[in-house]
C-alpha cells in the first residue's frame, strides 16, 4: 500500500475527527507492520495513532483490559494468573515485530495470517470502539464474519479489548504451523474448554489461516460438550465436518495435507486446553 | 509526491530530515549515510536492518520513516568504534562469531536492546530476544555463546 501523506493524532477524539475529515483515504497506523503486505489501488493518508495513550494491560476482578496500542511484546511480558495471551504473543513473528506490532492492529484488520483473532474468538469478551458512535461490542458479534467485522470497525478507532481470565477448571490451547517462525501461518487453531466434575461443560474451537477469516467450529464444540475430559476424545471427533469449508491450502500444500494439518492443529489445541483445565494431566 | 519534515534523535543527536511519506526508515537512514543498517528481506524477517527505536529493536524495513518522528533512534554507527568496540562487539569477536558480517550490525543492536533491558538474560531469554536475526554463516552457536558469556560476566560484576 502506498502512503501519500501522514498526520499524527495524540488523543482518541483527535483521531476520530481525522478519520471523519479524511474519509475513505484515511488509514490508521499504530505499529504499521502489516501495511507493507497490504495491496490497495488507492494511496492512503496515514493517521499515526501511536501517541494516543491507549496502551497497557490491567486486571480488574476477573477481566483483563488490554489497550489497543499495547505491543505484542508487552503482551508476551505481562504475567498474571489466568493470563494466556502471552502464548499467542510468543508465536508472533519475531522480537523486532513484537516490539512494534500492536494487538489493535492485529485485530482491527483481519488478515488470514492474523494470530489474535483466532485466539480471541475462543476467549470471547468485548471490544470498545470510538468513532461515529462510541460502542462496546461482543467479540463473538464483531468477529461473526468478515463483512460484519468490516462494518463494526469502519470509521472507528479501537480503544481496548476486555477478556475474562482463565480460571481453575478452564483451559486454553493455541497452535500454529508456519514454514519458519517468521513466516505467515499455514494453519492456526485455538480452543477453550471448561471442565466440571471431569466432564466438558463448555467448549469453543476456532481456526484461522486456512480461511480468509477465522471461524468458530460450532459442530465440533457441540460434539465436545458433555463428553469425558480426556485427550482420547479427539479420536472420535468428526473432522469430516471441515469439508463444508472452502479451505485455502498455504505454502504449496495439497488440500489433503491441509486438512490433515488442520486436524492435527485442532487436536493439539484441544488437548492443550484439556490439559490445563485438568490441572496439567488429562490422560 | 509531497515531502515533509520530521525530526528525531539519531545516535544522541537531534536531526531533521525531509522525507517522502511512503519512505521506509531503512531507506531514509541509508540515503543519509547510515549504511551499517543493511538491506535484507524488506519484510521484517531477517533482522539485518535492525535499529533501536525508543530502546526496542525494530526492523527499519517495515517501519515508515514518519513513525520515527520525535523518537530516539540508535543505529550501529552509534555503537562502539573501530578502535573501541562495544562490549557486545568485543564478545562476538572474542567468540569468533562473525564470518561474512552482513548480519552483525543487526545482531549487535538486537543484543544491545536486550542487555540494556536485562543485563543478565538466561539462555531461553536470549533465544527469544534474538529470534528476529538470521545468520547464514555461523549456525548461531557462537553468537549465543558470546551472549551467554556476556550475561555471565554481567552477573559476576
Amino acid at each position: 500500500m502506498k502512503i501519500k501523506d501522514f498526520v499524527f493524532a495524540s488523543r482518541v477524539s483527535e483521531a476520530c475527527s481525522l478519520i471523519r475529515e479524511i474519509g475513505d483515504s484515511s488509514y490508521l497506523i499504530a505499529g504499521g507492520t502489516s501495511t507493507f503486505f497490504v495491496s490497495s489501488k488507492n494511496s492512503k493518508v496515514a493517521i499515526d495513532i501511536n501517541r494516543i495513550p491507549i496502551k497497557g494491560i490491567s486486571k480488574n476482578n476477573d477481566i483483563f483490559k488490554i489497550g489497543a496500542g499495547t505491543t505484542i511484546n508487552d503482551i508476551l511480558k505481562y504475567k498474571a494468573s489466568g493470563w494466556v495471551l502471552d502464548r499467542v504473543a510468543l508465536r508472533h513473528v519475531n522480537q523486532q515485530v513484537r516490539n512494534i506490532s500492536t494487538i489493535g492492529g492485529n485485530i482491527a484488520r483481519v488478515f488470514y495470517w492474523s494470530d489474535f483473532p483466532v485466539a480471541l474468538r475462543v476467549l470471547e469478551g468485548t471490544i470498545k470502539l470510538s468513532g461515529i458512535s462510541s460502542k462496546t461490542v461482543k467479540i463473538s458479534e464483531a468477529f461473526h464474519n468478515s463483512t460484519v467485522h468490516k462494518d463494526v470497525f469502519k470509521g472507528s478507532l479501537l480503544e481496548y479489548i476486555e477478556i475474562p481470565e482463565i480460571k481453575k477448571g478452564m483451559g486454553f490451547g493455541y497452535t500454529k504451523e508456519s514454514r519458519t517462525s517468521e513466516a505467515f501461518s499455514a494453519a492456526t487453531a485455538a480452543a477453550f474448554v471448561k471442565v466440571d466434575d471431569g466432564i466438558i461443560s463448555d467448549a469453543r474451537v476456532a481456526i484461522g489461516a486456512v480461511l480468509p477469516f477465522p471461524v468458530r467450529l460450532f459442530d465440533i464444540e457441540e460434539e465436545l460438550k458433555g463428553t469425558k475430559a480426556e485427550s482420547l476424545i479427539i479420536r472420535d471427533l468428526n473432522f469430516d465436518r471441515l469439508n463444508k469449508y472452502s479451505l485455502l491450502p498455504r505454502e504449496g500444500m495439497s488440500m489433503d495435507y491441509c486438512k490433515h494439518l488442520l486436524r492435527v492443529k485442532i487436536s493439539d489445541a484441544i488437548c492443550d486446553a484439556l490439559k490445563e483445565a485438568m490441572g496439567g494431566c488429562n490422560d | 509526491m509531497i515531502k515533509k519534515k520530521i525530526s528525531f534523535t539519531l545516535n544522541g543527536e537531534l536531526k531533521e530530515f525531509e522525507i517522502n511519506p511512503n519512505e521506509r526508515l531503512l531507506t531514509l537512514l541509508r540515503r543519509n549515510g547510515y549504511k551499517g543498517t543493511k538491506y535484507g528481506c524488506l519484510e521484517g524477517t531477517c533482522g539485518t536492518c535492525t535499529v533501536i527505536m525508543d530502546g526496542k529493536a525494530v526492523d527499519s524495513c517495515i517501519v515508515f520513516a514518519f513513525q520515527a518522528d520525535e523518537r530516539v533512534i540508535e543505529t550501529i554507527e552509534g555503537v562502539g568504534a573501530g578502535n573501541e568496540p562495544h562490549e557486545i562487539q568485543k564478545a562476538l569477536i572474542d567468540e569468533g562469531a562473525v564470518q561474512c558480517g552482513y548480519c552483525t550490525p543487526g545482531m549487535v543492536l538486537s543484543a544491545k536492546a536486550m542487555f540494556d533491558e536485562n543485563p543478565t538474560p538466561s539462555e531461553d531469554y536470549i533465544k527469544v530476544q534474538m529470534d528476529g536475526n538470521f545468520c547464514r554463516c555461523t549456525g548461531y552457536e557462537k553468537i549465543w555463546s558470546a551472549m551467554k558469556k556476556l550475561s555471565v560476566s554481567h552477573k559476576l560484576r
